[in-house]
């Protein structure tokens, strides 16, 4: 690596940061593939820088969300708890199913759930009424859209902690980040701010990183060096990419999810494309 | 969820410290492979990732002591599980 390759790393570290703020997901989607197919570095060490600039993201963005009261640690630690069970379960999973099943079966939700949200853009979550009282699980926040603090409740908790342990089982046998599935979840079904579910997303993408990140790590399964250029670029990207979301209205957060979404789906789908043609 | 202002402040403190650390050490670790290469650099780069990866656990002691002030003793076990979870998992995973 020399000075110029540095600084690819860094802009792609940027990109996935500015992704990883606006949409709360690790970015990891495009910036393991990127590292794998630019640079040549090998899947397992991409995917261990991929899962530093996870942490990068989620440390960038917690630091800022936090303040603005978008980050709900108390849903957040129960959904969390789910999609470790998920992911637990993930090596149970890989017996009965194959992953070309697993990849199908994720491309087709993911552009089903792309659909629902476009076709759900001006959803509101919040309660007009800054008295109101929030459930168990809910919260308030400020919300710059409509330039007052508002609330919210979440409903459907039962169905916001299966769709957490389906994100955990699928990250772990897709090698995703749960936010997808869970963000999406959250916001269309679970009464969450789109704001909210994104911030608790990208303060618990860290938390699931920090279980695996170790051990590549301990292996010498992470090159310290674009590592180092990634984190900085997605430190960089995740703090523009927060103040940049604050300040757009959130109907193009949730248009550019769908964007994301439809692009994951693609993605999914030529990979079960592949593995179905090579079997 | 709007939290007391005590542990907010303790948490955004906490967060902010280990995120301009791992920064600095990693910008130094990069700037030294530039200017004298590989060998000396990777001390700070060793030592700005491990900080990189000490700050959701940071995290997780912050949102934990937030908890206990509020006396949210549901929160308090749910937070207990993660921790519980992630370090039994990273447990079997490094003695694999």
């Amino acid at each position: 690596m020399d000075a110029a390759h540095l600084l690819v790393v860094i802009a792609l570290g940027f990109g996935a940061g500015t992704i990883g703020a606006l949409l709360g997901l690790g970015g990891g989607i495009f910036l393991v593939p990127a590292l794998t197919w630019i640079f040549g570095l090998p899947v397992r060490q991409a995917a261990g820088v991929g899962l530093m600039t996870v942490i990068a993201t989620s440390g960038a963005v917690s630091s800022e969300t936090v303040r603005h009261g978008f980050v709900n640690t108390r849903l957040g630690m129960l959904l969390l708890v789910g999609s470790s069970i998920g992911g637990l379960m993930g090596g149970i999973t890989a017996q009965y199913v194959s992953e070309a099943t697993v990849a199908l079966v994720f491309a087709i939700t993911t552009a089903a759930i792309a659909v629902v949200g476009l076709l759900h853009l001006d959803h509101v979550n919040v309660v007009d009424d800054a008295s109101a009282v929030p459930n168990a699980y809910g919260g308030r926040f400020f919300d710059p859209d409509r330039g007052r603090e508002v609330v919210y409740h979440v409903v459907r908790l039962p169905l916001a902690l299966a769709a957490s342990v389906v994100a955990g089982n699928v990250s772990g046998l897709l090698g995703l980040g749960g936010g997808l599935l869970q963000v999406p979840a959250l916001n269309l079904w679970c009464g969450v701010p789109i704001r909210v579910a994104t911030a608790t997303s990208a303060f618990l993408i860290g938390l699931t990183a920090v279980s695996s990140a170790p051990i590549y790590f301990a292996h010498g399964n992470v090159d310290a060096h674009y590592a180092a250029a990634a984190v900085i670029g997605v430190l960089g990207g995740a703090r523009w990419g927060t103040r940049f979301g604050a300040a757009r209205p959130k109907r193009d957060l949730k248009l550019l999810l769908a964007v994301v979404l439809s692009i994951v789906s693609l993605l999914m789908f030529v990979r079960w494309w592949k593995v179905v043609g090579h079997s | 969820m709007v939290e007391g202002r005590g542990p907010l402040v303790t948490f955004d403190t906490v967060n902010r410290a280990a995120v301009v650390t791992t920064t600095a050490l990693l910008a130094a670790g990069l700037g030294l492979w530039l200017v004298r290469g590989a060998v000396e650099s990777q001390g700070l780069l060793d030592a700005g990732l491990i900080a990189l990866m000490l700050t959701p656990v940071l995290r997780l002691v912050t949102t934990l002591a937030g908890d206990v002030r509020r006396r949210d003793a549901v929160a308090v076990a749910t937070t207990l599980a993660v921790a519980a979870i992630l370090g039994v998992g990273l447990a079997l995973a490094l003695g694999r």
